[in-house]
């Protein structure tokens, strides 16, 4: 059985499920979260508690092993009422995620450590990708790793590293220049020459930690380079970032789904001219384009998801969904401020922190410009002839 | 090993936003709220968390789910196991959709009887619907055992249920021997989260789909008839009151009030 969406009984056992804890638990935080720039630890501890970190981890990692589409309905719900929180849990389970398709060795070495207490919620991960002169630019990438006996040692550093701060950081994923040209290598937090700089001061996504991080001669084993010797590119392809953009993608559904609804309900008892705002055409403009996008940028990651679980390539639907639904959620809580006027303007409703917090999603996880791009070369644009 | 029978059924969601609410006048029927899906009514789940509370204590108890409905309840049954119940079983017969309490009771009392052996019946207070809070105590008549209603703490030891219940002026604490029904308020505490790894196994687990023949009885009758369906109007009315000083206000004000009868 399923509804309307397609979506399967368990997809909407998962999607009311996280939608009650984040209505419930969640929500009433989120606003002093965001004006104190604090995560909460105990309730990440809480989603460890059902499951919700462990979602995609298979069941002998103490997981409980759905699709890729069960874990962007939880991310869309959570990311309703906090867009930091859903976006410190994605981020934080990707080193188990990718740790899990390791080698034998490496997962006998990772399984107790690090990918179990990630599905508990004991744990997160830091993706150290990005540096000051390269973002999706990885050619430019200067962080090193040299191999030295049985020994990566890496110099280099990264900015605007989500969690690398958050106490409960185990390791950071860091991707490097190797000899044999690109890896990831796993840095516990800890290891000496590995440090990082305070949290940075950001427009939104407050609760959520984000530093600078630096490796100045840090040596780690050479069992950390992600799918071992010889296949530490091939792991950055498998390793899943097509499948980031579809969780960015969902957050923004979430924000702008949650844009709407406010607005509507706003709309529809603010009076002004003796008649609820509602009843303007131009404010119905605002309130049907916001209705349009957040059903269209659902069909677009629906079948995004639906590629990836069916394990077809789909590297231009994941740049689409991630393009139209970061794009649009800007363009909802851009609308939301303006149907909520001057109260969207304070930071007393919600719309003032969805609007900050969005307008990182069209620069994360490769850009609005860098995902056209992408679409442009899936659709041919750079291949001669007809 | 103790067997317990939770009902559970599946209502509109009560977040519903009161503006999306409609009835059909004509059919007497409540139209759903499009694009909003059913839930299963809290008591209920309530209800399923006092089984589980029961279940934590002594493992080896086996709670069944219990529901009657059309298709979609199958989701509020699913929603039980995640939370930990062990059996399901749907009773989905168009004969029954439109049953009222007493056709309702007759139906679930059967199927009941079919499930037996049982120690204990937990049900909500009251569906959220429609909130006629009679279907528990209907089915103990029927089923001639005792009924403890608007329990807010259920103990179950060795063939006797304790319950704590909630008065108007505070509480009692009443024992019966089992079987028993007994049906619980919000007052129980909050219905667990379904974990993930519960919810895929739930998905797993297979739900017993009976119609009204399975259970050996003839079709019930509704005893009852809906005259009337409506949304209540409301209307609201502003009057500013004047005067030069506060006390001149107060004493109008309190005038208005003597003459709309409310003081």
């Amino acid at each position: 059985m399923s509804d309307a969406n397609g979506y399967t009984e368990a997809q909407l056992q998962i999607q009311r499920m996280v939608r009650e804890f984040s209505r419930k638990e969640v929500a009433p935080g989120a606003e002093e979260r965001d004006r104190e720039s604090r995560f909460d630890y105990e309730l990440y501890r809480r989603l460890g508690g059902l499951g919700l970190p462990g979602m995609l981890l298979p069941e002998q990692f103490a997981g409980s092993d759905t699709d890729a589409l069960s874990f962007c309905l939880a991310l869309e719900e959570m990311s309703r009422v906090d867009m930091s929180l859903a976006l410190t849990m994605w981020v934080g389970i990707q080193g188990a995620q990718s740790m899990a398709h390791g080698t034998d060795e490496q997962i006998a070495a990772w399984r107790g450590k690090y990918i179990e207490p990630t599905a508990r919620g004991e744990m997160v991960s830091a993706g150290a990708i990005t540096e000051p002169d390269a973002g999706s630019d990885t050619a430019a990438l200067k962080t090193r790793a040299v191999a030295d006996g049985d020994e990566w040692v890496i110099n280099g550093s990264k900015i605007f590293i989500s969690n690398a701060g958050l106490e409960h950081c185990g390791f950071a994923m860091v991707l490097c220049r190797t000899d044999e040209g690109y890896g990831i290598i796993i840095v516990p937090t800890g290891t000496p020459g590995y440090t990082m700089g305070p949290p940075l001061r950001k427009m939104g996504l407050r609760s959520s930690d984000t530093r600078e991080l630096s490796f100045d001669d840090c040596r780690v084993p050479a069992l950390n380079l992600l799918g071992g010797r010889g296949s530490g590119r091939e792991a950055i392809i498998t390793g899943g970032f097509y499948i980031t953009r579809l969780y960015l993608g969902s957050q923004a559904i979430g924000v702008a789904a949650e844009c709407l609804d406010l607005s509507l309900a706003y709309a529809k008892r603010r009076i002004a001219f003796k008649r609820p705002i509602a009843r303007f055409e131009y404010v119905q403009g605002m309130l049907v384009e916001m209705a349009l996008e957040v059903e269209l940028g659902r069909l677009l990651r629906d079948k995004a998801c639906r590629m990836h679980d069916a394990h077809q390539y789909y590297a231009k639907e994941a740049a689409m969904t991630k393009l139209f639904c970061t794009e649009m959620a800007k363009r909802a809580a851009d609308h939301a401020v303006q149907v909520f006027g001057g109260a969207g303007y304070m930071d007393e409703t919600p719309v003032s922190r969805y609007y900050r917090d969005i307008r990182a999603a069209t620069i994360a996880e490769g850009t609005s410009e860098v995902q056209k791009y992408i679409i442009a070369r899936e659709m041919g644009c750079f291949q001669d002839g007809g | 090993m103790p067997h317990i029978i939770c009902l559970a059924k599946q209502v509109p969601d009560p977040e519903t936003p009161a503006s999306q609410f409609r009835v059909d006048e004509a059919a007497k029927r409540v139209i759903p709220a499009p694009g909003i899906q059913p839930v299963p009514s809290q008591f209920d789940t309530i209800g399923v968390e006092g089984a589980l509370r029961i279940k934590d204590k002594i493992p080896d108890t086996t709670i069944t789910i219990l529901s009657l409905g059309p298709d979609s309840s199958r989701d509020t049954i699913k929603h039980c196991l995640a939370m930990g119940a062990d059996e399901g079983v749907h009773i989905n017969d168009p004969a029954v959709n439109e049953a009222d309490h007493w056709a309702t009771a007759e139906v679930l009392a059967a199927a009941i009887q079919k499930l037996a052996p049982y120690d204990l019946i937990i049900a909500g207070r009251q569906a959220v619907d429609w909130d006629m809070g009679v279907v528990g105590s209907t089915i103990a008549e029927i089923l001639g055992v005792p009924v403890i209603t608007i329990g807010k703490d259920v103990q179950y030891e060795n063939g006797v249920v304790r319950v704590e219940r909630v008065l108007m002026d505070g509480f009692e604490t009443v024992e019966a021997p089992t079987p028993c029904v007994v049906t619980v308020s919000n007052e129980l505490g909050e219905p667990r989260y379904p974990q993930l790894r519960q919810i895929m196994l739930a998905a797993r687990k297979e739900v017993k789909a009976w119609t009204v023949s399975d259970l050996g009885i003839p079709t019930p009758q509704n005893r009852t008839k809906l005259e009337a369906l409506f949304v209540p109007e409301t209307k609201v009315e502003t009057e500013f009151i004047d005067g030069d000083t506060p006390q001149e206000k107060a004493e109008k004000l309190a005038g208005r009030l003597r003459e709309a009868k409310l003081i």
